[in-house]
């Protein structure tokens, strides 16, 4: 085509050279093109990442809300019960309140268990001064000569000091044992296995799976199924993420922690 | 943390399809807006922009059910 046009008007060569020559002031135009090729580019990604951020919160806000269409909201129940018994003196935590691991939940009446600890403490101090008599006795008798202890009575008292220390090696476990049990009631706090039903140290569990959630939320309200009146801000309140009840009526410890939360 | 199931003449319907719903009509309106003004022309991928821009509406209106 260009060569027909040549030869028809072979004299029209310059104004092709004109048109060819044309685009050079469009060069100039090519920077700013390049710099809207950076902002739009930026826009795009901008845009796109603002939208991821706010896609997965609201991910999470709407996966994570528990929702119903029959009415009914299937509770993760973890039961959890204090390693003590006795009256509770403190309650901490409110009603649907979030609790995290290690939180203290109730206070249970020491006064039983500071006295008992006091008790062994006054019960290793007689097996202590026991032991140490009857170690006396042992070792004046086997500084002795046969003439005046029978080889049998040495003995006798010999083992009679290993078995009063035994006695007093009983006392002090004794002592320990009360003594924990007495920071036990102090303490009882949400255990960090308290999301996990499978765990040991769980008095019951009802609902299905395995959920493990890292807060659990108490709830102060009597527990259905230990004879007590059902309360309906029970089933309320099954509708947040975890609950915990403990019996308030009764003011013992039996204490439950109930635990509904997203599965993970 | 307020997503009812909508009843929608008689079916329930999950919420987050009303929204869906809501968030497309609104971003038709803006990508009309922006088509009549040649926004659409300064951006890289008009499609992943539209679509994201989708995505901030949705995300929008959900965060603000949920928290209402």
């Amino acid at each position: 085509m260009v060569d027909v046009d040549v030869k028809i008007r072979p004299d029209a060569e310059g104004e092709h050279a004109a048109v060819a020559r044309a685009p050079e002031p469009i060069r100039p135009s090519i920077a700013p093109r390049r710099r809207l090729r950076i902002f739009p580019l930026l826009i795009t990604l901008a845009t796109v990442a603002v939208g991821v951020v706010l896609g997965r919160a609201m991910w999470d806000a709407y996966m994570g809300a528990p929702w119903t269409r029959d009415g009914t909201v299937r509770v993760y129940v973890v039961t959890m019960a204090p390693e003590v018994a006795g009256r509770i003196v403190e309650l901490p935590v409110k009603d649907n309140q979030l609790v995290h691991k290690g939180d203290l939940l109730v206070v249970i009446d020491p006064t039983d268990y500071k006295i008992a600890v006091s008790l062994n403490e006054a019960a290793v101090q007689q097996a202590q001064a026991n032991a140490q008599n009857a170690e006396r006795e042992s070792k004046r008798r086997q500084e002795l000569t046969t003439l005046a202890v029978t080889v049998e009575e040495k003995q006798t008292y010999s083992s009679n000091a290993v078995a009063v220390q035994a006695q007093y090696q009983q006392a002090v476990a004794k002592l320990r044992d009360h003594e924990h049990k007495a920071e036990r009631a102090m303490r009882p706090t949400v255990r960090p296995d308290a999301g996990n039903p499978g765990a040991s140290g769980l008095a019951g569990v009802a609902g299905e799976g395995s959920c493990r959630p890292t807060s659990l939320k108490a709830l102060l309200a009597p527990y259905p199924t230990e004879g007590m009146t059902c309360w309906p801000s029970a089933f309320v309140s099954a509708t947040s993420r975890t609950t915990m009840r403990a019996d308030r009526a009764g003011q013992w410890c039996r204490l439950g922690v109930q635990v509904m939360g997203s599965r993970g | 943390m307020r997503f009812t199931e909508i009843n929608l003449f008689g079916v329930y319907v999950a919420p987050i399809s009303l929204m869906m719903v809501a968030a497309w009509i609104v971003t038709i309106a803006l990508r009309r807006c922006a088509a009549r003004f040649g926004l659409l022309r300064d951006v890289w991928h008009p499609a992943i922009f539209v679509f994201s821009v989708y995505m901030i509406v949705l995300s929008a209106i959900g965060l603000t059910v949920a928290a209402g």
